[in-house]
């Protein structure tokens, strides 16, 4: 969990997939469309970069198949889910974000004219 | 257009790892096909191209990554890289050849049928850094 925590920063495409699975397990249009919601429509994520993250997020095991449930036991589509590691990630990632965010307003704040 | 479109996408998806499209093929057809009703299709082929690309270099980068540099396993699939490295560096040498041979071959013409052919003198043509 601790390694999980460390790894390095992850790429954008990542950070919205792992958002998109903390609530609930999502096949892979659904987590393009959640992405689309998240934000407005702003950013959409093409195929090839969602199942490229995906792998990759699944290699390092925060992403696994989510098992068959009553709720999706008819349907054919692969359900992915967010792993413990991958929580202990998203959060370390947030925490990265919101740190680099408070950074950036303080900075902003202080900033002096060059010439005063 | 849309068939015409989705045979693009098919042929992209067919220029993947055997072993990703496998996996992901299936449900990336899947998207493509209901993005594609809203007009995503033309930036959806650009992110299936770049997908390509992504996907066949990495695994060979991880490879040598993962030898380190004492011990380096021998790839036999065709090495595209180091053919492209290889032409440049053939590009460079016979360039830097036919400066030299410029330099040092005396300048010939020869008339034939009216039309005079000489050597091509690169160099003549660049500015002198004589003053």
């Amino acid at each position: 969990m601790k390694d999980a925590a460390k790894s390095s920063p992850l790429s954008t495409a990542a950070q919205y997939i792992l958002v998109a699975l903390a609530s609930e397990d999502l096949h892979g249009y659904g987590i393009v469309q959640e992405i689309s919601r998240q934000t407005q429509n702003t950013y959409r994520i093409g195929p090839g970069t969602l199942y490229d993250n995906l792998k990759k997020l699944m290699d390092a095991g925060f992403v696994i198949d989510a098992p068959r449930t009553s709720r999706n036991k008819d349907d054919d589509r692969r359900f992915y889910r967010l792993t413990p590691a991958g929580r202990v990630v998203l959060s370390a990632e947030i925490d990265r974000l919101h740190s680099i965010v408070v950074e950036a307003q303080s900075r902003l704040r202080e900033r002096k004219p060059r010439n005063a | 257009m849309r068939p015409l479109l989705r045979t693009a996408y098919l042929v992209i998806l067919q220029l993947h790892p055997q072993a990703f499209r496998a996996e992901f093929g299936d449900e990336m057809l899947w998207i493509f096909e209901e993005e594609s009703r809203n007009g995503a299709a033309p930036r959806l082929l650009l992110d299936g191209l770049r997908s390509i690309v992504t996907q066949n270099v990495r695994p060979r980068i991880r490879q040598v990554e993962t030898a380190g540099p004492i011990y380096r396993e021998i790839d036999s699939s065709l090495p595209a890289e180091r053919f492209a490295q290889a032409t440049l560096v053939a590009l460079c040498c016979s360039l830097s050849l036919s400066l030299f041979l410029s330099m040092v071959v005396p300048r010939v013409s020869v008339a034939v049928n009216g039309l005079l052919y000489t050597r091509v003198k690169i160099l003549s043509a660049l500015p002198s850094s004589r003053p």
